[in-house]
């Protein structure tokens, strides 16, 4: 019985023309491997997604996709869920907990299965999978690939029929993508599971694999076995001929034999010695690359390092020098520091013994430029010219960086609607146009398919000949061992001596690239792919690349760039920032009029009028402003008017309660009540509703956010943006989110920073600040400007926060509630609450439009608008 | 020989809501003084002379504050000491009460260090997975997002970095706006993960790895005999008290004392089950 049996299946995405599955067949028997693969956007992510239900994208979707003989739709989710496992890309983005034994007992709980049957199973796959060591950790412990086997370890514990996995390794490291490649082998051979597996690099699949798909623009082209594949790859030149295991490759172009091709390096070695026996080896001749003193670029002397006090050194007298012209690779385990010596370099973080100095190239001093192992990093804008555009107004520079990569066409796409490769080359182009004299590169082609490889391979090796200096990390030995000058290894707190690749690679046999691996002894000067097929004369066919140095001449042309940047926001600042002081002596004013009951005092006269000015000129200079559109979240809204009869009839009642029955003395009681009266009826709500598991994860994203917004703002220690983010999330999200991010945010914070008596006050404010926000900006009325939530900021920390959390203080010490004593302490606190108010009104001002734009597409991309859901591919 | 940080989460929590209503609810100046003693020493026992020193810094501010202002607003009291420029009395009483309030904060404010060292996040969601299994996940994963996002936000600093055209606080505006957009994208991987595994299909159990032990009842059972004794004693009068118009404390006779030693035993749970493992410990290793 075929488990799957995929018939003429088609799909296109809501806003594409081009379908991204044509006209799919294929089957899968049960415990079959197979492997599907293609180049990144030849449609394997939408096909395997379109497998379960769960996963399927939106989209038009034609032809049949039977399940165990029957329709995938009729099958119940529940079965899918448990039956049909699946494994994405990234390790980190799929866990969904805080520790391994949460995450583990995940799935299980979801199923319904008791205590004590998740604790034998979950006690079985620990052993199987030999993680007994990790239950206890925290995820942000493990490394990906640890993090990698414990998604297969969650999903194998649902013990499923079929896996399916989405390129699971590439953004792993070699060995931890051989170990999860074990792992996976070891569940289809020995337990019979069936696999589907989806890969860019080739390296495991042809040894593995039953049966071979290869896919091309939506279409398969190819259904084999590996042998017939490889076949079929070779003879119709197929690009991803280039990701074949390299001895396989050699074997092609070697002129050997169809049968018996080799896929793993043991057998590659056996058809490595036929291929050359009786053939004249042509001597591979290493190229030394010699530096020149006057070249360095880069000298790190000497340095000492550690993250902390209490922590061991990282670095233990590391010296180290780059050169211009050159491409220095630094190799090394993980967690060796590899990253830590870029930030050093870097001067984000500096050594406490040693010292690091960039040489002068030219007369202006060096300019560098950072790619991080995530190059989405980088992207701040909604489309990718104007991320460019972040960085210079060049459009000549500009559109040289774009036809550079390849992205022209592409450019007035979202950055995160690109593909892997196409992200990887967008950053590279986005560093580029600052013109970079040194170039630090942390993984610049992890998770890379080999064309991408290539080309950004290619492109760094013309930078060099233009003299920058390219400091790489990597992890891919065989890319540092084509495209670099130098290579070295940091371990132990120390590093090695940079040496030509030729060099590095030969001396080790495990620790280097597969060409040296299989041709080790055979052809013993080869370390590259290319060394190989030089030696055994096969030609090397190199792509046309011409204009690739005009187009950096280009890029680093200096031409006079247009200014074009306005000045009108100094001045807008200006204005707000006297509207902030005014209404600020305006508030002290009334104030002062209602703690002296003297209503004829001159001053409060004139601070109240000056705040009706400062008001009303908000409101006029807020009318010229752009609206910022907000769109409604899709709701039943049942919840919004349960909790407001709660709060607005409750919390009198209550009041009279306290007042009729306790004499009105136990003010804290009463205050908790009425606290706990709101939190509960929401909490009650909100557990009770459906909520779609994309918005709840939305406003755990959220919550985290906030409270990591502190963290952000490190160096303006009173600068807390906590409420303005608040009340940027209830705007866009709607009140009840307002209020669960309000509340959940000061919960998770003092988590961090200390729970203490005041924890349910601060959640109950933040909680309602939200709440307000929400109610406030869902009204059509009023104008969504960067004005009105400037303003709405200011009124919610100096009224509603420190209206609150000032008395709180005092109902807390008990101390007798009256007009007087409230206003002493508010009055008291009022210098604090005015910079909270301050810098939240400042931020709303600067960031409120931005935010809310990006928390729009995110709506829109989560379907939580009445509006089409966005189609994103991935 | 189980520490307190090791008790089951009920007990736990039954303990600290049952001081933290005792010291915050009731201002009677002995069970203040033996709330906050019990609570210094087992924060003194947890955390050294470091977390002492550090939490009472804390409350510093607010305890002055407190002295500060009280004496100016509330003019209870017969004990005058000074007249106030505004022609009201300055008096003894009120500043006792002020000292009392700001002791009984600092007393929370220990309590509460204790509960952030031994009432770990686990437990938190635990007792929330009773009430509410849906917040009890999203605290769960949160905790998760915001190891996530930490690590990546070192990440944006280093790739901000260089950025000279800005100012450093649209900086960091750009690093939390590069952040929410990141953290948003990659939790929809997150939302189809938990789809996947079968989220919202079914009525959840919740896994606990937490087994209430024998131990962990008899302790609940002292917790709860404590309580019951300490506000039949309240509620009769037993253990009355008063600030105004003059500060007394009325109950002196055994019943009251014997109030008392009820509420030190309770306080010092905590303290006690620590040492006597730490002793227990000890001895076992020593005849080895």
């Amino acid at each position: 019985m075929a488990l799957y049996d995929i018939q003429a299946l088609n799909f296109t995405y809501p806003s594409q023309k081009e379908s991204a599955l044509k006209n799919i067949d294929f089957s899968l028997d049960e415990g079959e491997f197979v492997t599907i693969c293609g180049l990144s956007g030849s449609g394997k992510s939408t096909l395997l997604r379109n497998l379960k239900t769960a996963l399927a994208p939106h989209g038009k979707k034609e032809g049949i996709i039977f399940y165990k003989n029957d329709h995938l739709s009729d099958v119940s989710e529940l079965i899918q869920a448990k039956e049909i496992g699946f494994v994405m890309q990234s390790p980190d983005n799929q866990t969904i907990t805080d520790k391994v034994w949460q995450e583990l007992a995940f799935g299980l709980e979801n199923m319904g299965v008791k205590r004590d049957e998740i604790k034998r199973k979950i006690a079985e796959m620990t052993a199987c999978f030999d993680m007994y060591d990790w239950i206890d950790k925290r995820l942000c412990e493990l490394s990906g690939g640890q993090k990698q086997i414990l998604n297969l370890a969650c999903v194998m514990l649902l013990q499923p029929e079929v896996l399916i996995l989405d390129e699971p390794v590439s953004g792993l490291d070699t060995i931890a993508a051989q170990e999860f490649m074990q792992m996976l082998t070891k569940i289809n051979h020995e337990f019979g599971t069936a696999v589907i597996l989806c890969d860019h690099s080739l390296e495991y699949a042809f040894s593995v694999s039953d049966r071979i798909i290869v896919m091309e623009r939506g279409e398969i082209i190819s259904d084999n076995t590996p042998s017939k594949t490889s076949e079929f790859l070779w003879q119709t030149k197929n690009p991803l001929f280039n990701a074949l295991p390299i001895g396989a490759k050699i074997h092609y172009l070697a002129g050997g034999k169809p049968e018996g091709v080799p896929y793993d390096i043991s057998s590659g070695r056996i058809s490595l010695k036929k291929l050359i026996s009786g053939k004249e080896l042509k001597p591979v001749i290493h190229k030394e690359y010699e530096y020149n003193k006057d070249d360095i670029a880069v000298s790190v002397r000497n340095i000492y390092y550690r993250y902390s006090r209490n922590t061991g050194d990282i670095f233990r007298g590391l010296s180290f020098y780059a050169y211009y012209g050159s491409v220095t690779a630094i190799l090394g385990a993980n967690g060796t520091g590899k990253t830590t010596l870029l930030k050093n370099i870097l001067g984000i973080i500096k050594p406490y013994i040693g010292k690091i100095s960039l040489n002068k190239n030219s007369e202006k001093n060096p300019t560098l430029a950072y790619f991080p192992q995530d190059p989405r990093a980088l992207f701040i804008a909604d489309t990718l010219e104007k991320d460019l555009r972040e960085i210079t107004n060049d459009d000549e520079a500009i559109e040289n960086a774009l036809e550079l990569f390849g992205l022209m066409k592409l450019k007035d796409h979202h950055p995160y609607d690109l593909s892997g490769g196409e992200q990887h080359k967008a950053a590279l182009a986005k560093l580029l146009l600052k013109k970079p004299d040194i170039l630090l590169l942390d993984e610049p082609v992890n998770g890379a398919d080999v064309r991408t490889k290539r080309d950004i391979g290619l492109i760094l090796r013309q930078l060099c000949e233009r003299g920058i200096c390219i400091i790489l990390i990597s992890h891919d030995m065989d890319f540092c061992a084509e495209y670099a000058d130098r290579c070295t290894q940091i371990f132990d707190g120390e590093i090695f001596d940079t040496v030509s690749p030729h060099i590095f690679f030969s001396e080790n046999m495990f620790f280097t690239t597969s060409a040296r691996r299989l041709a080790r002894n055979i052809i013993d000067e080869a370390v590259t792919e290319n060394d190989i097929k030089k030696s055994l004369g096969i030609k090397k066919i190199y792509d046309d690349n011409s204009g690739t140095k005009d187009r950096l001449k280009n890029i680093y042309d200096e031409r006079t760039a247009k200014s074009t940047k306005k000045n009108s926001s100094a001045v807008l600042s200006i204005i707000t920032g006297t509207m902030f002081i005014l209404s600020a002596l305006a508030f002290l004013g009334l104030g002062g009029i209602a703690l002296t009951g003297n209503t004829d005092t001159v001053p409060g006269y004139i601070a109240g009028i000056t705040a009706i000015i400062s008001l009303v000129s908000g409101m006029i200079l807020g009318r010229k402003e752009k609206r910022i559109e907000i769109s409604k979240i899709k709701r039943n809204g049942k919840g919004i008017i349960i909790s407001l009869i709660v709060m607005f009839a409750a919390v009198p009642v209550t009041i009279f309660i306290g007042i009729k029955f306790l004499n009105d003395s136990r003010y804290l009681f009463i205050s908790l009540l009425i606290m706990l009266e709101c939190m509960v009826s929401f909490t009650f709500i909100f557990e009770k509703q459906k909520i779609p598991t994309r918005e709840i994860v939305l406003i755990c994203v959220m919550c985290a956010l906030c409270v990591m917004s502190r963290a952000a703002f490190f160096m303006f220690p009173q600068f807390k943006p906590v409420t303005a983010m608040i009340i940027i999330t209830g705007a866009a999200l709607g009140a009840e989110t307002g209020f669960i991010v309000g509340a959940g945010t000061m919960l998770m914070s003092n988590m961090i920073f200390g729970q203490g008596p005041w924890t349910p006050w601060q959640m109950f404010t933040m909680g309602l600040i939200g709440f307000i926000s929400g109610v406030f900006f869902g009204i059509d009325r009023i104008p969504k400007t960067k004005y009105t939530f400037c303003l709405f900021g200011f009124f919610a920390a100096l009224v509603i926060y420190g209206g609150i959390m000032d008395p709180a203080a005092l109902i807390m010490s008990h101390i007798e509630l009256t007009l007087d004593s409230a206003a002493a302490y508010y009055i008291a606190g009022f210098p604090l609450d005015l910079i909270h108010a301050v810098s939240t009104s400042v931020f709303l001002f600067l960031a409120s439009s931005g935010f809310i734009k990006k928390l729009e597409r995110i709506k829109k991309k989560y379907g939580l608008t009445h509006e089409r859901q966005l189609s994103f591919n991935n | 020989m189980r520490s307190f940080k090791e008790f089951h989460p009920l007990t736990q929590a039954l303990f600290f809501i049952s001081v933290l209503i005792a010291t915050m609810f009731d201002m009677h100046p002995i069970l203040l003084m033996i709330s906050i003693i019990a609570a210094a020493l087992y924060t003194g026992y947890i955390g050294g002379i470091k977390a002492l020193l550090k939490t009472m810094e804390l409350m510093l501010v607010t305890s002055i504050m407190i002295i500060i202002i009280n004496p100016l607003i509330s003019h209870e009291g017969i004990t005058v000491l000074a007249k106030l420029p505004d022609g009201n009395d300055l008096t003894l009483e009120s500043i006792i009460f002020a000292a009392a309030a700001a002791l009984m904060m600092s007393g929370a404010v220990y309590w509460f260090y204790c509960i952030n060292r031994t009432f770990t996040s686990d437990r938190i969601i635990y007792l929330f997975g009773k009430i509410t299994p849906k917040l009890a996940l999203m605290i769960s994963m949160t905790l998760n997002f915001m190891s996530k996002f930490k690590s990546h936000l070192e990440e944006l600093k280093a790739a901000r970095y260089s950025e000279k055209t800005s100012s450093k606080l649209i900086n960091s505006i750009n690093i939390i706006s590069s952040l929410l957009q990141w953290s948003a994208e990659n939790a929809v991987d997150t939302a189809d993960s938990m789809k996947s595994r079968g989220y919202g299909l079914k009525k959840r159990t919740g896994y606990t790895r937490f087994k209430l032990t024998s131990y962990d009842v008899v302790y609940m059972l002292i917790i709860l005999l404590a309580d019951f004794y300490l506000w039949l004693l309240i509620s009769t009068g037993n253990l009355s008290f008063s600030y105004y118009p003059f500060f007394e404390i009325e109950s002196n006779g055994i019943t009251a004392m014997s109030g008392y030693i009820v509420y030190a035993v309770l306080c010092v749970i905590p303290f006690f089950t620590d040492v006597k493992g730490d002793i227990k410990w000890r001895y076992m290793t020593s005849k080895l």
